[in-house]
C-alpha cells in the first residue's frame, strides 16, 4: 500500500468506522441472512496456498501441521467466497472535482468509498469498484481479501477524472453485467439528468440490486453563499456565466430543492436509499447513515 | 437658459464615469470553477432579461445623477423664471459719489445730483432678487461710511442710503471701488454687481487708469455699472483760495488776505463780487473783480481788520448764485493777538547801542518811532546774557539769543521749558559764541537746535561772499520771495557763517532748511520743539557777518520767523474738507474731554486727548463739511475755532472726456447716462440671470440617488 492509499484511510475515521463496523457486522450478517446462508455455514472456505508469518497475522490461522514437520511458521490462505456483493461505483467526472475547501467532492467520495470497502471486506463480504465519468475507467471485480482492498485503494488513489458524467448509462451497464444480485453503492453528485439516473436504479432495482444513492455535495453547492459579481467556469465542458450570485439565489435553491427532491422520491419509488452527503460533515456521519440504513433494512 | 459657471458643463463628460465603472465592474468578476451549472443556468435563463433591465436602470440612473450634479454645478439659469419675477441672487455693492460736487443741483433737475443717486441706489436695491446682499459705500475722498460688508437686510441697506448725506469733501472714487471689488471677491456670489453712481466730473476719477486697471481685472466675475448722474452746468463761479498774507494777525492792524476766484464756467464772468466778513459781519463794501474769462482764475487782495484778539472766523462769499452753492463761500480762521513780546538776549552789547549785537533785531521787530513802541503789536526787550538768569520768561512769545557765548544749566531747563509749552527760540551766532556748548549741550544732549555749528566759512571779500539762493522758496518762511514784486534775498551777502550740520546726530524733532545759500549749505534751519519752534541762523544778527540787517528782507525776515512762532500753536486750524484736526496742547490734556462741533450745529462729538510726543494732542477725522469748527477743552474751558475749506477740483465741473466714457464701457457691463431710477433698475434687471436651477437639480439628483439606492438594494436581494 502506498502512501496515498494510507491517506485515504486516515486512522480517526478507520477508527470511527471501525467501531461501527462492529455493531454493523451482525445487522449486515443478519440482514444477508433472509436471503442468502449464513456466511460462515453456508460459506466453502477452500484452502488456497501458504505464505510464511509475518508479525501480526491471526495465530489461529498457522499451519500446526507444518509448524510439527518443518519448524516453519505457515500461514494458511483462504479464498473466501461470499453471497454478498457491494458494487461500489464513483463517479469520476470532472464536476466531482468542484471544492470550495481544500478537498474536493471526489476526494471525499474516494475516501467514502474507501471506508464502505474497507467495511464491507472487513465484515467479510466482497466488493467491486467502478470507477466512471462518462464511461468506465476503471474496475476491480468483486473481492474480499485484503490485497482486493489495497488494489481498491490503490485504484481510487490513482483515478482522475477526465471527462462529463453518464450516471444512468452506467448504472444500466452495471444492471445488464451484473448477474449476481448485491448492493450497489453509486458514490456521485448527481449532477446528471435525474429522470435518466432514476431509470437506471430502476433498472438495478429490477436486476435485484439493492441501492444506495450516496450523493457528495459540496456545501456552497447547497447552500450557495455567493455575493459580488461572480463569473462560474463550468466544470464539464459547459459555458462560462456571468451573475450576481445573490439576485439568483433564490432561484437556484429552487431548482436545487427541485432537483433533490426528484432524486428523493425517485430513490425512495424505487425502495432505495438517498443519502446527501455534506463535504463540510465529518465522513464517519456518511458510514453512520450507511451503517444505519443497514440496520433498518435488516429490521425490515 | 444661461450658465453662471459655464465651464463646469465639461463635467459632463463625468457620464463616461458610471460606464466605465460598469465596464470595469465586467472585469472585477470572480471567477469560481463551479459544478453546479445546470441550476445555475436554469436561473439564468429565468431571470435574464429582468437583469438585465434592472442593470440598464441603474446605470441610467446614475448616468441621471452624475449629468443633474454637473448641469447644478454649471448654475443654469432661466430667463423663462426671470419673467415670472424669479432671478438669480446677486451680491451687489453700491458706491454713491458723496463729495462735494454731489451737491450741485443741475438746470434741468429738481433736486441735487446726490438726492438722484440715492433715489437710483433705491431703486436698484428694490430691483434686487429676493435673497440678495448688498453693500453700501459712500465714495467720497477717505470716506468709510455706509455698510462694508454686504447685508441681506435690504431695508437696512435702503435705510442707510437715504440717510446718507452728501460731503463737502473732494472725491476719489478708486479707493472706494477697490474696497469694493475686494469685498465682493471674498462672497462665493455668482452675480456680483459693482454699481457706482457718480456724476461723471473728472475730478472723482482722478486715478482714472487704475480704476480701469482694476474694474478689467474684476470683469470677469464682477459687473460693474457705471451710473453718471451729472450734467454739464453752463456756470460755476468759485473761491478756490482765500489765505492770510501778513503773518502776524494782530489787534486793529490791517491783515492782507489773497482771495481767489475761478471761472469753472462757459462764459465770462462779469462784475463778481465778494463780500467779506468778520464772525458773519460783513465789513465793507464787496471786491469786485470785473470780468473772469472762462476756465480763468483771478486773486485779488484784501485788508480785514480785527477788532480784538482771539479766534475770529473770516469769510469770503460771492454775490452769484450757480449750479454749486458751498463753494461760493469760503471761511478760514485767524487768530488775533494783542501784543507779542520778544526777549534779545544781546551777547555783544557793544560801547553803543548801535554797536550791540540785537540792535538791527530790534528795530527789526518794533519798525517804528520810540513814541509809537508802546501801541506796536511787537515789542522787544533786550537784556545782556548775565541777566539771563534772573529775567522771568512768562511775558515773552520769543527768546533770540544774539551771539551769546553760553548760559548756566538752570537757565537751560528754563528754556527748554519755555520752547515746549510753545514760545519760540532763534538762535544767531557770532564771534562770541561757545560752540562745544551749542552743539554738545543744545543740539546733542536736549535736541534743541536742529543743526550743529560746524566749520566756520572763513571771511571771504565782497567779491567772494556767499549768497543767498536766487529762487525755489519753499518754506512758507520765504515764500513771499516767489513773487519777483515783493524784492530779491540774493542780494543779500555773507562774508562768514557756520556750516549747519543736519545729519551728524539724531534729533527727536525734523530739522528743516528754510533757507539755503547759493552754494546749497544751509542759511536757516528750524524745527518744531514741543509746542513752540526753534530757528537756527548760520551767521550774525548784526553786520559783522553779513549784511542782511541792513537789507530790505531783513524785516519781513524777522516778522515772519516770529509770526511763525506765533501761530505754531494754531498749526492746523485751517485745513481741508476730510483732513484729519491736529491739536497739540500740553500734558494737562492727557485724557481730558473735550468736544468738537460744527457751526450752528446743536450735537457735538465727544474726543479726548491722548499722550503725545511732548505733551499732548488731539485728534478728529469727521470732518465732512467745509466751514468753521469749535473745540472745546472743558477743564480749563478753552476754545479753540479751526475752519475746514472744501476741495477747489470739486468745483471743477469738466466731465470725463468721450474716450474715457468709451473705455469706461468696454471695463464695465452697463454704462448709464441718465438719471431715471426705473430706467436704470430696467436694465439691470434685464442684465441680470434668471433664476438659478441648481438646487431644483441638486434636489432631483438627491432624489435620484435614494432611488437609485433603493432599487439598487432591492435588486440586488436574494431572488
Amino acid at each position: 500500500m502506498n502512501s496515498d492509499s494510507i491517506k485515504l484511510l486516515d486512522a480517526d475515521t478507520l477508527a470511527r468506522a471501525d467501531k461501527l463496523g462492529m455493531a454493523a457486522r451482525f445487522i449486515v450478517e443478519g440482514y444477508m441472512a433472509g436471503e442468502h446462508k449464513s456466511p460462515y455455514r453456508g460459506f466453502a472456505i477452500e484452502f488456497s496456498q501458504h505464505r510464511e508469518y509475518s508479525p501480526g497475522d491471526d495465530v489461529r490461522h498457522l499451519d500446526w501441521k507444518v509448524l510439527g514437520k518443518t519448524d516453519r511458521y505457515y500461514i494458511k490462505q483462504y479464498e473466501q467466497e461470499t453471497n454478498f456483493v457491494a458494487h461500489i461505483l464513483v463517479d469520476g467526472s470532472e464536476s466531482m472535482q468542484y471544492g470550495s475547501g481544500e478537498s474536493s467532492k471526489l476526494d471525499y467520495a474516494k475516501v467514502a468509498a474507501a471506508c464502505l470497502a474497507f467495511l464491507i471486506i472487513k465484515q467479510r463480504d466482497a466488493v467491486s469498484l467502478s470507477l466512471f465519468d462518462d464511461s468506465i475507467r476503471e474496475e476491480l471485480p468483486r473481492g474480499n481479501t485484503q490485497n482486493h482492498l489495497f488494489n481498491v485503494l490503490e485504484k481510487l488513489v490513482q483515478f482522475n477524472p477526465k471527462g462529463a458524467t453518464d450516471l444512468a448509462g452506467q448504472l444500466h451497464a452495471l444492471a445488464n453485467k451484473s448477474q449476481r444480485k448485491g448492493l450497489v453503492i453509486v458514490i456521485s453528485d448527481f449532477f446528471d439528468d435525474e429522470e435518466a439516473v432514476l431509470k437506471s436504479v430502476q433498472h438495478l432495482r429490477f436486476a435485484g440490486h439493492e441501492v444506495i444513492g450516496l450523493q457528495i455535495l459540496d456545501h456552497d453547492e447547497i447552500v450557495f453563499p455567493f455575493n459580488g459579481l461572480v463569473e462560474f467556469e463550468g466544470l464539464e465542458n459547459i459555458e462560462n456565466l456571468k451573475t450576481r450570485p445573490t439576485e439568483i439565489r433564490k432561484s437556484y435553491m429552487k431548482e436545487f430543492s427541485e432537483f433533490q427532491k426528484k432524486l428523493k422520491e425517485g430513490f425512495s419509488r424505487n425502495s432505495s436509499h438517498f443519502i446527501e452527503c455534506d463535504t463540510s460533515k465529518p465522513l464517519n456521519d456518511v458510514l453512520g447513515a450507511y451503517l444505519t440504513f443497514r440496520r433498518e433494512t435488516a429490521s425490515k | 437658459m444661461s450658465f453662471l459657471n459655464p465651464a463646469m458643463l465639461f463635467g459632463m463628460t463625468a457620464l463616461a464615469i458610471p460606464i466605465i465603472v460598469h465596464l470595469l465592474n465586467r472585469r472585477r468578476f470572480k471567477k469560481i470553477q463551479w459544478a453546479a451549472m445546470r441550476f445555475l443556468q436554469v436561473s439564468l435563463e429565468r431571470n435574464q432579461r429582468r437583469m438585465k433591465v434592472e442593470d440598464w436602470i441603474l446605470l441610467l440612473l446614475r448616468m441621471a445623477i452624475v449629468a443633474l450634479i454637473a448641469l447644478a454645478a454649471s448654475r443654469p439659469a432661466t430667463d423663462w423664471l426671470k419673467s415670472k419675477g424669479l432671478s438669480s441672487k446677486v451680491t451687489a455693492s453700491v458706491i454713491i459719489d458723496s463729495s462735494a460736487s454731489m451737491l450741485k443741483k443741475d438746470a434741468t433737475e429738481q433736486e441735487n445730483r446726490f438726492s438722484i443717486a440715492q433715489k437710483i441706489a433705491g431703486e436698484i436695491l428694490n430691483s434686487l432678487p429676493k435673497g440678495s446682499a448688498t453693500s453700501m459705500i459712500l465714495g467720497a475722498n477717505s470716506s468709510g461710511e455706509g455698510i462694508k460688508e454686504p447685508t441681506h437686510d435690504t431695508d437696512r441697506a435702503k435705510k442707510v442710503i437715504g440717510e446718507s448725506k452728501a460731503t463737502h469733501r473732494g472725491s476719489d472714487l478708486f479707493p472706494a471701488i477697490q474696497s469694493a471689488i475686494t469685498t465682493l471677491q471674498d462672497r462665493p456670489s455668482s452675480q456680483k454687481e459693482l454699481v457706482i453712481i457718480t456724476d461723471g466730473e473728472a475730478s472723482a476719477w482722478r486715478q482714472y487708469e487704475a480704476i480701469t486697471r482694476s474694474l478689467n481685472q474684476s470683469k470677469k466675475d464682477t459687473n460693474a455699472i457705471i451710473v453718471l448722474v451729472g450734467k454739464d452746468p453752463d456756470e460755476n463761479l468759485a473761491i478756490t483760495r482765500l489765505d492770510q498774507k501778513t503773518p502776524i494777525a494782530s489787534v486793529d492792524q490791517p491783515v492782507r488776505l489773497a482771495i481767489e476766484v475761478t471761472n469753472f464756467g462757459k462764459a465770462e464772468a462779469n462784475d463778481v463780487e465778494i463780500q467779506m466778513s468778520i464772525n458773519e459781519e460783513s465789513i465793507g463794501d464787496p471786491a469786485i473783480i470785473e470780468a473772469i474769462p472762462p476756465g480763468e482764475s483771478r486773486t485779488i487782495t484784501t485788508f480785514v481788520e480785527l477788532t480784538s484778539p482771539g479766534y475770529q472766523r473770516i469769510s469770503s462769499k460771492l454775490n452769484f448764485d450757480d449750479a454749486l452753492e458751498i463753494d461760493n463761500s469760503r471761511e478760514i480762521v485767524i487768530r488775533g493777538i494783542n501784543k507779542a513780546r520778544a526777549l534779545l538776549v544781546d551777547g555783544q552789547p557793544g560801547r553803543d547801542i548801535t554797536e550791540s549785537e540785537t540792535f538791527f533785531l530790534q528795530n527789526a521787530l518794533v519798525p517804528v518811532p520810540p513814541e509809537l513802541t508802546d501801541s506796536f503789536f511787537l515789542g522787544a526787550d533786550r537784556i545782556s546774557t548775565g541777566d539771563l538768569a534772573s529775567t522771568p520768561l512768562d511775558d515773552y512769545r520769543a527768546i533770540f539769543l544774539a551771539n551769546v557765548s553760553d548760559f548756566p544749566e538752570e537757565f537751560l531747563s528754563k528754556l527748554i521749558n519755555f520752547v515746549e509749552s510753545g514760545g519760540g527760540l532763534v538762535v544767531f551766532p557770532g564771534e562770541n559764541i561757545n560752540v562745544a556748548f551749542y552743539n554738545k549741550t543744545l543740539h546733542e544732549k536736549a535736541q534743541l537746535l536742529p543743526a550743529s555749528f560746524g566749520e566756520v566759512i572763513p571771511e571771504q571779500g565782497q567779491e567772494n561772499a556767499l549768497t543767498i539762493q536766487a529762487s525755489g522758496y519753499n518754506h512758507p518762511l520765504v515764500d513771499l520771495w516767489n513773487d519777483p514784486g515783493a524784492g530779491t534775498l540774493s542780494t543779500v551777502k555773507t562774508l562768514k557763517a557756520y556750516n549747519l550740520s543736519l545729519g551728524d546726530t539724531i534729533s527727536k524733532n525734523k530739522a528743516t532748511v528754510a533757507l539755503r545759500y547759493n552754494d546749497g549749505s544751509a542759511a536757516v534751519v528750524e524745527s518744531d520743539y514741543g509746542l513752540g519752534k526753534v530757528y537756527q541762523f548760520s551767521s550774525t544778527a548784526d553786520t559783522d557777518w553779513n549784511d542782511l540787517p541792513v537789507q530790505p528782507a531783513f524785516l519781513p525776515i524777522v516778522h515772519r520767523v516770529f509770526g511763525s512762532i506765533l501761530s505754531k500753536q494754531d498749526d492746523g486750524i485751517n485745513i481741508n474738507v476730510g483732513e484729519t484736526f491736529i491739536r497739540k496742547g500740553p500734558s494737562s490734556w492727557i485724557g481730558k474731554k473735550a468736544t468738537i462741533s460744527y457751526t450752528d450745529s446743536p450735537t457735538a462729538s465727544e474726543i479726548s486727548a491722548n499722550e503725545d510726543k511732548n505733551g499732548a494732542s488731539i485728534q478728529y477725522n469727521g470732518i465732512n463739511k467745509s466751514g468753521i469748527y469749535s473745540l472745546t477743552i472743558h477743564d480749563p474751558f478753552e476754545l479753540i475755532q479751526f475752519s475746514a475749506s472744501g476741495d477747489p477740483r470739486e468745483s471743477n465741473p469738466e466731465p470725463l472726456s468721450d474716450a474715457q466714457k468709451e473705455r469706461l464701457r468696454e471695463v464695465s457691463l452697463k454704462f448709464l447716462e441718465t438719471t431715471d431710477p426705473l430706467e436704470i433698475s430696467a436694465a439691470l434687471k434685464r442684465e441680470r440671470k434668471g433664476a438659478e436651477l441648481w438646487p431644483v437639480l441638486l434636489l432631483i439628483a438627491a432624489l435620484i440617488t435614494i432611488l437609485e439606492l433603493f432599487l439598487s438594494q432591492k435588486f440586488s436581494q436574494e431572488k
